[in-house]
């Protein structure tokens, strides 16, 4: 993905915890989490504007273009169809 | 949903059920050949394999080789829909768990129309077998094979046809919500 999302970086930057983010910007822990190993396929602005506004950040601070390999979208069961 | 999920925990029992009737009423249809094939209005002459009711030509009696080599013959699409079976009780299965665009539930449901596809291939094999079964005690030149295919045949092939189109767009349907939960 060349979207690399540097969450924790700023977590540990502003000494937050992850569950008292998750609490602050209205989004389950388990989500964050999805979110900070890059598994997201996506970010609400909404959600990225609430991250923003609790770290005292911009969105290039969370977020990095890294160039790689697209995603891999056809994750079909069985090969058929 | 859970309208969806008591349904589905019911009919789930009903398949399991039938995986287990589906041996035994033909293995009865073989057993009581001579009362099926006689009784009006022949309801039953299908699970023997002779779509129209009436049995070919036969020069003597039904052997018990016959009724065994029968069976063995009308469980080939008789396998078939047992496994249609397992793959519906899989399905409501996971329905009755609450999950509806998984992976799983799309495999089963394609598998199911393949299976529904295979079993109406199966049953014009077992209607050949069937008369060639039923007159190979007959003289030579009496035997007889016949190959057909009846209404329940051809529309039962396209509901296999629908099932796996209907698995295909359930697979779209997966990938919006897997992609969806993607979304933070």
């Amino acid at each position: 993905m060349p979207i690399r999302v540097n969450l924790d970086v700023m977590l540990a930057r502003r000494k937050t915890a992850s569950k008292e983010l998750a609490a602050a910007i209205g989004i389950t822990a388990q989500n964050l989490s999805i979110l900070k190993t890059g598994k997201a396929k996506a970010i609400r602005f909404s959600t990225l504007a609430a991250i923003c506004r609790e770290l005292d950040c911009q969105p290039g601070d969370v977020l990095e273009y890294a160039p790689g390999p697209e995603p891999d979208d056809s994750a079909v069961a069985d090969g058929e169809g | 949903m859970t309208k969806i999920q008591r349904l589905s925990s019911r009919l789930r029992l009903l398949f399991l059920a039938g995986i287990g009737l589906v041996p035994l009423l033909h293995a009865l249809g073989w057993a009581y050949f001579e009362q099926v094939i006689s009784t009006p209005p022949f309801s039953f002459s299908p699970l023997l394999g002779l779509s129209w009711g009436q049995p070919p030509f036969m020069a003597g009696a039904v052997t018990p080789t016959m009724k065994l080599l029968g069976f063995a013959a009308s469980m080939l699409p008789g396998a078939a829909t047992m496994y249609s079976f397992a793959c519906l009780a899989g399905l409501f299965g996971r329905f009755g768990k609450g999950e509806m665009f998984t992976a799983q539930t799309v495999g089963l449901l394609r598998r199911l129309g393949w299976a529904v596809l295979a079993t109406q291939g199966l049953r014009v094999l077992h209607g050949s077998l069937s008369t060639l079964i039923l007159t190979m005690d007959n003289p030579a030149g009496q035997h007889m094979i016949s190959v057909g295919l009846d209404s329940a045949t051809v529309s039962e092939t396209v509901t296999g046809v629908v099932i796996i189109l209907a698995s295909w767009v359930m697979d779209e349907a997966r990938k919006l919500k897997e992609e969806q939960e993607l979304v933070i």
